[in-house]
């Protein structure tokens, strides 16, 4: 699922007015590409998982993934980090996961993890060495700051971010491997499979359908506000934000309470049955057998 | 404010999702007894609309936006628990397939936004709006406070989990395995930007839908019976050793707020060794009086004292706390049917 042409910056269809502009406007189209994006991650946008990976019981690929996750808390070595990151990516694509869909889920990575990461590499938060000296001033402290007589990028403070961002790295591209090959109604029978509560993954179950919903009628609410109204100013911007989502809330509201109804009405006890029966073959001992033989190398290594 | 993996390390990251088990068995317990399994719609619909709202961009001053988290505005809606559970779910749903918030510190997250958030947030809520009609504008106000409150609450809570990790694992160099901002940074970091621009995007989304709400249909503000509203007010006795809980939990401040600020003992609390440096002697009636009474856990700390870790010193002090709050509690118990009898209990 795209943003519709007409909406995007800068797009003007022929015979057609040019969209609204202005700070309000673009609200507006942030928050709609924010949930068009959602959408297409929910409803798989990358298509449904293929490849061995795909063909896996769900159960198999958590709990390996989830050792490989917490293994990769335990390295400390970047080399090792570095390792996992790509060997999480050499797996998910010969495993048949799409690498738009990979890159889909990672795309914001690069740039958050810079932001954290880069001010550790600065000498008042990682004192040693100095590489590059951006900035001198008189040393000082007040209270429980102390501030060096220079601000400059140290060894040190670049050894640890760059530990930071192949840590962040690793974990993001497992947990990747993991979720771009199952898909979301497997991962929560699959919650439910290792031991986490009825309520938890019922309720993740329904929730996938329910957002499904809301995005609609939040897509629709913005796209009948671009569509009709310039820029109106932020109070107005802030109040229609709220009265959206109390309306949306509304309508939400009713559908629960239809849906208990007919929930009810067909028999649920509250009892789900979410598990088919359990596919423990050759393949998933394989993979859980790997993944538990790479996290031990991980967190030794 | 959603913590991404890799910057706590498994000390934090298990303990978290230590604190967190109990509070998952409790809400799934209160959602069994109170809504039955018949309502996981409405839980399914607090998770659904928690996430929407962090998709909603709102304008803040300075030409950029900022989005509100929500927790704060299930809890007013749904009732705490219920906002634990239908939170933990949102969390989860966007750790594993949309990459916000990491797996690993899924536990710390919870924490902060499901716990911590709707909690503060609803109690701040009910405090203001405490007898007040649904559709009254005071109610929106409360919200607004809620959600100011229960999202500074968690930003604090959120930075003293990252200002801990250089002081609880470091390599052999002395450089920081995980986050590397001690609690001097990402105090004021995550205090500065939520108590000046996030904390006001929270209270207006809180705020202004509580105020829709209660204009169009204000029976959704009203607490109907059975909810999970209802089920947030535990018996007295409850409610101390949840409050009890949470302050042994936090009793390791006072280890880490003296270390923090160079602090040395209260005035008045130093035992003979200090009182030689200080005074150049030991007063002989002290001398004598300090040995007589060798007490279980001196100065709350494990064999060694102050040479352990500061993790190790603190899960000392929360054992100390729990241990010393049982047996005040205990010895008040007994005195109370010693002297008054077994009777009255009834519902307090």
């Amino acid at each position: 699922m795209d943003l519709p042409e007409w909406i995007q910056p800068g797009i003007v269809p022929p015979g057609r007015p040019a969209p609204p502009s202005g700070a309000a406007s673009r609200t507006a189209r942030r928050t709609l590409g924010r949930i068009v994006r959602a959408s297409a991650l929910l409803l798989g946008g990358g298509g449904t998982p293929e490849g061995f990976l795909a063909g896996l019981d769900a159960r198999a690929k958590l709990l390996g993934v989830l050792s490989l996750l917490v293994a990769s808390t335990f390295a400390s070595r970047p080399e090792s980090l570095a390792a996992a990151a790509g060997a999480a990516w050499v797996v998910a694509l010969a495993g048949g996961v799409s690498p738009r869909r990979l890159f889909l889920m990672l795309s914001f990575v690069p740039l958050f993890g810079l932001a954290l990461a880069l001010p550790a590499a600065l000498s008042p938060v990682t004192p040693g060495q100095p590489l590059l000296v951006l900035l001198r001033y008189p040393a000082g402290s007040w209270g429980p700051w102390r501030w060096p007589a220079d601000l400059s990028i140290t060894a040190g403070g670049l050894y640890v971010a760059l530990r930071l961002l192949l840590r962040t790295a690793a974990c993001l591209s497992l947990a990747a491997l993991l979720t771009a090959s199952t898909p979301a109604s497997a991962l929560w029978r699959a919650l439910r499979g290792v031991g986490a509560p009825a309520v938890f993954s019922m309720t993740a179950g329904m929730m996938a359908r329910y957002l499904e919903l809301l995005l609609r009628a939040a897509e629709e609410v913005h796209l009948a506000k671009i569509s009709r109204g310039g820029a109106k100013g932020a109070g107005f911007e802030r109040a229609w934000a709220a009265a959206s989502l109390g309306e949306i809330y509304q309508k939400t509201r009713r559908l629960a309470d239809e849906v208990t109804r007919a929930m009810v009405s067909r028999g649920f006890t509250g009892e789900a049955r979410l598990l088919e029966d359990g596919r423990f073959g050759a393949g998933e001992v394989l993979f859980l057998l790997a993944s538990l033989a790479g996290a031990v190398a991980l967190a030794l290594g | 404010m959603h913590i991404p993996d890799g910057y706590l390390g498994p000390a934090t990251y298990l303990a978290a999702y230590g604190v967190m088990v109990p509070f998952w068995s409790a809400a799934a317990a209160r959602v069994k007894r109170t809504l039955r399994l018949q309502k996981i719609p409405l839980l399914a619909l607090g998770a659904a609309f928690t996430f929407l709202v962090m998709l909603f961009n709102v304008p803040i001053p300075g030409g950029t936006t900022g989005h509100a988290v929500g927790s704060v505005l299930v809890a007013v809606l749904l009732g705490p628990w219920a906002a634990v559970a239908a939170v933990s779910v949102s969390l989860l749903v966007q750790a594993l397939l949309f990459g916000d918030g990491g797996v690993t510190a899924f536990g710390a997250n919870c924490l902060t936004m499901a716990v911590v958030m709707p909690f503060t947030g609803w109690w701040v809520y009910r405090l203001l709006s405490r007898g007040v009609a649904p559709d009254s504008r005071r109610r929106a106000l409360a919200a607004a406070a809620g959600g100011y409150v229960g999202l500074n609450a968690a930003a604090l809570t959120a930075a003293f989990l990252f200002g801990i990790q250089p002081a609880l694992a470091h390599d052999a160099a002395g450089r920081a395995l995980y986050c590397p901002f001690p609690l001097s940074v990402a105090v004021p970091a995550m205090a500065v930007e939520h108590f000046l621009l996030f904390g006001f995007v929270e209270a207006a989304v809180t705020g202004l839908v509580v105020a829709a709400l209660a204009r169009s249909e204000p029976e959704l503000l009203r607490e109907p019976e059975g909810s999970l509203q209802e089920a947030a007010s535990p018996p007295r006795w409850k409610r101390w050793a949840l409050a009890l809980l949470v302050a042994a939990l936090l009793t390791p401040l006072g280890l880490a707020l003296p270390n923090f600020f160079k602090a040395g003992d209260a005035w008045g609390e130093w035992g003979a060794e200090d009182l030689a440096k200080k005074a150049g002697y030991v007063p002989a009636g002290l001398q004598r009086l300090e040995g007589l009474w060798k007490a279980p856990l001196p100065d709350y700390a494990p064999p060694g004292g102050g040479e352990a870790s500061l993790l190790v010193q603190s899960l000392w002090y929360i054992v100390s706390a729990v241990a010393g709050a049982v047996l005040v509690g205990g010895a008040a118990w007994g005195l109370r049917r010693l002297l008054g009898g077994r009777e009255s209990h009834g519902p307090s």
